[in-house]
């Protein structure tokens, strides 16, 4: 059995930024993902790592997300990028209440970078984004910075790995073993093996979001989180000039972000019940994000929309209060008060304060291990982000055209040359695979080689195939060979491996499925069952838990 | 400055240095346009650069689609495709849903000019002064009369009669030859008005020949291009004319936009769209059925700036002018709709380009075996005579409008 | 502008062309209005009949027989229809088989002229191979994709080639799902192998498309370069057959594979495309010259905007280039332009409507679905043997093609529909696409031209 010091279960941005710190501080430590990095919540967030802006209620919340943005600008400023935001108002009452926030925000303004909020007359606000309503009154300015959070969650499993951390993905716990009291170790299940494992440490944290009550209840201890889900609508390119942020029907705050090569429509937040894992955003949802958002950019009604997504947030359980109300803060509880000593588990917080809450409990952690250590995840870079990159340098050294290289510094920074080395050897890794994004067969390669990925979707996550438009309606084909030659995969493993692709794009496309995407379904469906016959042919598939439900 | 204007400099500050130059509200329908596309690729088995350079040098109009899609901060990083393209329009054409590719490649070019003009190749920035100080495309002749030197070189080489320039402050027409045919072909230019003449028109000629504005929209510079719109309207609309006729493809296809922009009321017409619903098809039967010669065998090359940009009927009009004139007989080459590289400015900074994409029609045509080609365009046919010489065809190239002018004055 | 014909066909796909060939043929003048390449130019390039019939497990070995199960037991797909048209229902099984094989036959001799090869009859179901390797049961392929004996000889060597800087084609992939269907079907070849070649004249551009290796091949230069190259690995490998990628030419298939097959001594098979397809691009080409060469007005790059009825017909209809109008007046009319790609029928939140007239939608089953969100019409899985509603529906017509209305009556006595925009069955799931469009284009066009001839 192997001994580590500390075990993570789940590999979102807390269990990445966790096993990081822990790592760092050289805790011999194991992280176990049940499924991919960044998987979960993390992944269907819109990246904002917030300045904190709307908890202006809670002064020490909005201050340390004020500081943990200047600290991830530090450590990850190549993944990192500034969205100006406009708050168009169609009434004074369109003002976000509790009075005094501008000041408040633009207070901590200045450590970030960026100015205080700032009025614009409507002429100047439709200057920048003609997509307004002509009706607006005023308008807000103020600027955020946003994170990809599939790269930074990711980036901070690697580096984790890096400093001797084992990161182990697809391996679901199974078991919290606790000997007098004290946890001594987990039972885990490799889903890729089929094996069932055990390793022995004296902590474990449970950084599984909103699936910690499971894990609590595995361990037999108490933990209540109040779930809450939120849908995204996503509307393809980048139809917004900046960042929008609205008045919903119902007076909650909404927002219009660029995001990629997409805009990013959320978000919804409802109080739910159902398995995290069987999550796809309503009609209701969907329409309530649109009529919203129609009020302050009416064109919004006419974007294609590509797919939506819907997460769950885990909330820290305070009862009784809209879930505005709720504090955006997170705990971290010691279950030794529940009779269990080396069980952490963490409820609430935001995708921004991910490495603070590392921290604390790393703090925790190690007091309890006696390790005197100090904390440097602020201060060390993340892979990647060592030096500036020149696109165009790279563009003629290498022979690929400078939006492809743009696009690969965009997710690995200075590592780009590493992917771009391997074309010395391989010239025809050049070709495009996802012609959206743009990303080359060297990009995968280099992923499959370096990034532990074994789906697609897991290949998705690190280099953005097929979340364009098309959502992989021509790469996943293109893709599917080269995983499988790079993981040894038989013809029908392939095939199997192409077709749990194609429904988990699916499961996120269906309930918008209007417009532009009913052209470019019938393309898919052309493709896969019309012409490759996988519908006949193909295997099987297992039932995937969101195919429970009809 | 008040806080408001004070706040707005400050964005414009973040949006510069953020790259972002924000849609206008014209552009906005061209966004639209893009976010129909479905990847289908259909656009990639028709791009002729594809064949000509490879999918690895230009990603084709699906590749330029998916550019918009980063945009706004990320326009400058197309600079090394982005020229490549030769505006053809063949994949606006063949896409299932409409995507406007050649507006989307004038966009980009837009925002490179502005943001980083150091990636604009220098002989744009060189044909983009020229306008500025010439009003025209074309460096000017220095010396007046060696123009009317090599004016009458070429009309004596072709046999076309000289006839006085007509510039009036009211007509029913206005020829506009633009800047190919008024500083280099100019048979073109007086091809146009022998037609004219023949037909007794009440046409003028512009006092002072500017631009039309389309390499500017082509390289990228909108400014400039509305300026020259603007003052064509205005002297459109002074001359209160029916009908701007025109000989060059680029000019009608820029005029036509134009007319509908700025409202014009006067129609703008290539002179073979002039000739048959006009002037109509009786009267020209009945003069062309007249033309005498010895038989001659052409070959038809259809503009893109007319057949995609236009409308694909003018290639049924030009057919139907051809099959009138009797000692002429049309062979087909299959390949008369296919580019011919000259356009997109492509000939002015890469004629290795340009040249790959014209091959596919200098051997189709060299193959035929005619006694010429015609195109009714300046431009096309300098770059299919061009690209032929280069390539060491030997090939006769003449635009349609000489062609038509020498059977009318050989009569 | 305002010119007359005696037939306008709106849409430009598989049916629209066929239909306007048809008419042709009667003698009629023909104007076809297209906007842009539909399904049919994204398409593999085969034209499946029909593969499965709806809900069957097995395929369908006998696409008579399957056509003929077909029209005796689902009412409302279109070749049903069209055999109901023709006679009365206790014979219209026959008449259905009679005339999707006269429209076979038709259009073999018919493309040909046009310089496609196609082959293949409604007597048996071929097994073309896709760029992974599966097999999909069709009726009539183009000649370079014919894979005759090699599904079933078991002494066969097949070879799997891929092209370097192609990422379309992965031998490996390709040849072990090949192999692992032969094994599961207990025929076929047992030597199953792949390799990459390259094309040496391209190598310095890296990365390559389909297209460019389609021009390349259209070559005799670029033939001999892939002859050189493979001639060592069919000798070492002893090939019987070679699979390549969807490339064979863009105009000319046939010829490449002769030349092809006589250098290498041995079977040259090209797999089914996938979009962008080079075989659809060049099935679409043979199309538009089959029509050209007949005579037909071929308006590219115009979209219908505007019609004018009188008295239940429609007299003409208006469309739009870039920048021109032009009124094309005619006697009758074909609607074929297609379904979502096509953009014949489009969907919103609210619903599904067809693009031009109006018309309502119908599913499969012949059900008003005009006012059902789109999702709903869908199965939480993406690619199944029972595939989305969604797919099977639109208008929904008369045994003569003529659109009807919620009320079941004929709304435009002139107007006859053909192709992917007909209600009544899905394509993707049974294998029957551009065999619909082709026979339903067919009888659409031998309809307008009757109507034509009437009305004279």
């Amino acid at each position: 059995m192997n001994e580590y010091d500390v075990i993570v279960i789940g590999g979102g941005s807390t269990g990445t930024a966790v096993a990081r710190d822990c790592a760092l501080r050289g805790l011999k430590t194991l992280l176990l993902e049940r499924d991919d990095i960044a998987s979960g919540t993390v992944g269907t967030c819109a990246g904002m790592i917030s300045s904190g802006l709307k908890y202006m209620r809670e002064p020490h919340i909005v201050d340390m997300c004020s500081s943990e943005v200047v600290h991830l600008r530090h450590i990850a400023r190549h993944i990192v990028m500034k969205n100006p935001i406009l708050t168009p108002l169609i009434e004074m009452s369109d003002l976000s209440s509790g009075g005094n926030f501008a000041e408040e925000y633009s207070k901590r303004a200045a450590e970030r970078e960026v100015p205080p909020v700032m009025f614009l007359t409507p002429e100047d606000a439709l200057k920048i984004e003609p997509r307004l309503s002509p009706d607006i009154i005023a308008s807000l300015y103020f600027e955020e910075y946003f994170i990809d959070p599939f790269r930074l969650c990711l980036l901070q499993a690697l580096d984790a790995r890096n400093h001797g951390a084992d990161i182990r993905t697809y391996c679901e716990v199974t078991n919290i073993i606790v000997g007098q009291g004290e946890v001594t170790g987990v039972e885990f299940f490799d889903r890729l093996s089929g094996s069932i494992e055990r390793a022995s440490a004296r902590i474990v944290v449970n950084a599984t979001g909103p699936w910690a009550t499971r894990i609590a209840e595995i361990a037999g201890v108490p933990l209540q989180l109040r779930l809450n889900k939120g849908a995204h609508v996503i509307l393809d390119r980048r139809v917004v000039n900046v960042g929008v942020i609205a008045k919903a029907v119902d007076g909650r705050m909404i927002y219009l972000f660029p995001h990629e090569n997409t805009v990013l429509l959320g978000t919804t937040a409802l109080d739910t019940w159902e398995d995290p894992d069987n999550l796809t955003a309503s009609h209701d949802e969907i329409e309530y994000l649109l009529t919203s958002m129609s009020w302050v950019v009416p064109s919004v009604r006419e974007a294609r929309i590509i797919r939506t997504m819907e997460g769950v947030r885990p909330l820290v359980a305070q009862w009784k209060v809209p879930e505005d109300d709720v504090t955006r803060g997170y705990e971290v509880i010691d279950h030794e008060k529940d009779g269990v000593v080396g069980l952490y588990s963490f409820v609430g917080g935001k995708l921004v304060m991910c490495r603070r809450m590392a921290q604390t409990v790393t703090d925790l952690i190690c007091q309890r291990l006696g390790v005197d250590s100090e904390c440097l995840t602020h201060e060390r870079p993340l892979p990647g982000m060592e030096d500036d990159v020149d696109v165009l340098v790279l563009s003629r050294q290498y022979g690929v055209p400078a939006q492809t290289v743009q696009r690969m510094v965009a997710r690995r920074g200075t590592l780009t040359v590493r992917v771009l080395e391997l074309l010395s050897e391989n010239p025809s890794w050049r070709s495009t695979i996802c012609a959206c994004e743009p990303v080359i067969e060297a990009e995968l390669r280099y992923s499959l080689r370096e990034e532990f990925p074994q789906t697609l979707n897991d290949l998705r996550r690190r280099t953005r195939l097929g979340t364009g438009p098309c959502q992989s309606t021509y790469c996943a084909l293109r893709a599917a060979p080269i995983l499988a030659e790079e993981l040894d995969l038989s013809g029908r493993e392939a095939q199997t491996e192409l077709l749990r692709y194609l429904s988990e794009r699916w499961k996120g496309k269906r309930p918008s499925f209007r417009g532009d995407q009913l052209s470019q379904e019938e393309i898919v469906q052309g493709t896969y069952s019309c012409v490759l016959n996988l519908d006949r042919m193909g295997p099987s598939l297992e039932s995937q838990p969101w195919e429970e439900v009809e | 400055m008040s806080d408001e204007e004070e706040a707005y400099q400050f964005v414009l500050g973040t949006l510069s240095r953020e790259r972002i130059v924000p849609y206008s509200e014209a552009e906005l329908p061209i966004v639209k346009s893009v976010e129909q596309c479905i990847n289908c690729g259909v656009c990639l088995n028709h791009c002729p650069l594809i064949p000509a350079v490879g999918v690895m040098r230009f990603p084709g109009p699906r590749g330029i689609a998916v550019r918009l899609s980063r945009s706004p901060p990320e326009f400058w990083t197309d600079a090394d495709v982005i020229y490549l393209c030769t505006g053809c329009g063949t994949c606006r054409e063949v896409c299932p849903n409409d995507v406007d590719i050649p507006s989307v490649v004038n966009m980009i070019r837009k925002r490179i000019l502005r943001t980083m003009p150091d990636l604009v190749p220098l002989p744009l920035h060189q044909l983009q002064e020229r306008v500025r100080e010439y009003g025209l495309a074309f460096e000017p002749w220095e010396d007046p009369e060696d123009k009317a030197d090599s004016r009458d070189m070429r009309l004596e080489r072709l046999g076309l009669p000289l006839f006085e320039d007509r510039i009036t402050d009211h007509a029913e027409v206005l020829y506009y030859p633009g800047c190919q045919a008024e500083e280099r072909a100019q048979e073109i230019r007086e091809a146009a008005k022998v037609i004219l003449e023949h037909f007794r028109v009440d046409y003028t000629l512009l006092e002072e020949m500017r631009c039309c504005g389309l390499p500017l929209e082509l390289l990228g510079d909108d400014e400039q291009a509305e300026e020259l719109a603007g003052r064509l309207t205005e002297q459109v609309r002074s001359l209160g004319v029916e009908y701007v006729v025109t000989t060059c493809a680029g000019c009608t296809s820029r005029l036509s936009e134009i007319a509908v922009s700025h409202h014009w009321s006067a129609k703008v017409l290539h002179i073979v769209e002039y000739l048959r619903e006009v002037i109509g098809e009786e009267r020209v039967r009945d003069t062309l059925r007249a033309a005498t010669g010895p038989p001659e065998a052409v070959a038809v090359h259809q503009p893109c700036h007319l057949i995609r940009h236009v409308s694909r009927n003018i290639g049924d009009d030009m057919e139907w002018l051809l099959d009138l004139i009797a000692p002429v007989t049309v062979k087909h080459s299959g390949v008369e709709d296919s580019c011919c590289g000259g356009g997109g400015l492509v000939n002015h900074h890469d004629t290795k380009t340009s040249d790959a994409v014209t091959r596919v029609n200098v051997e189709a045509i060299g193959a035929l075996g005619v006694d010429r080609a015609v195109a009714p365009c300046p431009l096309c046919v300098a770059q299919l005579e061009n690209a032929a010489f280069r390539a060491g065809v030997d090939m006769d190239v003449e635009d349609l409008t000489v062609l038509v002018a020498q059977y009318l004055s050989g009569e | 502008m305002q010119v007359e014909s005696d037939v306008v066909v709106i849409g430009g796909g598989m049916a629209g062309l066929v239909a306007a060939a048809v008419a042709l043929d009667a003698g009629l003048s023909v104007t076809v209005v297209t906007r842009g390449h539909g399904a049919t130019a994204s398409s593999s390039g085969a034209i499946d009949i029909l593969g499965y019939l709806p809900g069957a497990v097995l395929p369908v070995e006998i696409p008579a027989d399957g056509v003929h199960t077909l029209a005796m037991f689902h009412p409302w797909h279109p070749y049903t229809l069209i055999g109901l048209g023709t006679t009365d229902a206790g014979r219209s099984a026959d008449a259905s088989v009679a005339q999707v094989s006269d429209a076979i036959d038709w259009f073999r001799d018919r493309i040909s002229s046009a310089g496609l090869e196609i082959s293949g009859s409604v007597s048996e179901t071929q097994w073309p191979v896709s760029v992974l390797g599966t097999v999909k049961p069709t009726t009539l392929l183009q000649s370079s994709m014919v894979t005759g004996s090699m599904s079933t000889d078991a002494d066969a060597t097949v070879l799997f080639v891929g092209l370097r800087g192609l990422p379309d084609l992965n031998p490996r992939a390709a040849s072990s799902a090949y192999s692992e269907w032969c094994q599961s079907t207990g025929e076929g070849p047992h030597r199953v192998v792949g390799t990459v070649v390259e094309l040496r004249s391209l190598s310095q551009r890296q990365a390559l498309s389909s297209i460019e290796i389609a021009h390349h091949l259209d070559t005799d230069a670029g033939r001999t370069e892939l002859t050189d190259a493979l001639v060592p690995i069919v000798n070492n490998t002893g090939a019987t057959h070679v699979v390549l990628p969807p490339v064979m030419g863009v105009v000319d298939s046939h010829e490449a594979r002769e030349s092809l097959e006589t250098a290498l001594g041995c079977r040259v098979i090209e797999t089914l495309g996938v979009p962008p397809s080079v075989p659809g691009s060049r099935l679409q080409a043979a199309l538009e010259r089959m029509v050209v060469s007949m005579g037909g007005r071929l308006l590219k790059g115009h979209t219908v905007q505007d019609h004018r009825v009188t008295d239940g017909r429609i007299t003409e209809v208006t469309a739009r280039s870039r920048r021109r109008s032009v009124t094309v007046s005619a006697s009758a009319f074909v609607l074929a332009t297609g379904k979502f790609v096509g953009g014949g029928i489009v969907g919103d939140e609210t619903g599904l409507r067809e693009f031009l007239f109006g018309l309502p939608v119908f599913d499969a089953q012949r059900y008003l679905v005009g006012d059902e969100r789109p999702s709903h019409l869908t199965s939480v899985r993406s690619v199944t043997p029972t595939g989305h509603r969604v797919f099977a529906c639109g208008v929904g017509t008369d045994t003569m093609l003529r659109p009807v209305g919620v009320d079941g009556d004929v709304v435009y006595e002139n107007l006859f529909c053909a192709g992917a925009i007909l209600a009544g069955y899905n394509y993707q799931t049974e294998k029957s696409g551009l065999g619909v469009a082709l026979v339903t284009g067919h009888t659409a066009g031998t309809y307008a031209a009757r109507e034509t001839k009437e009305v004279m």
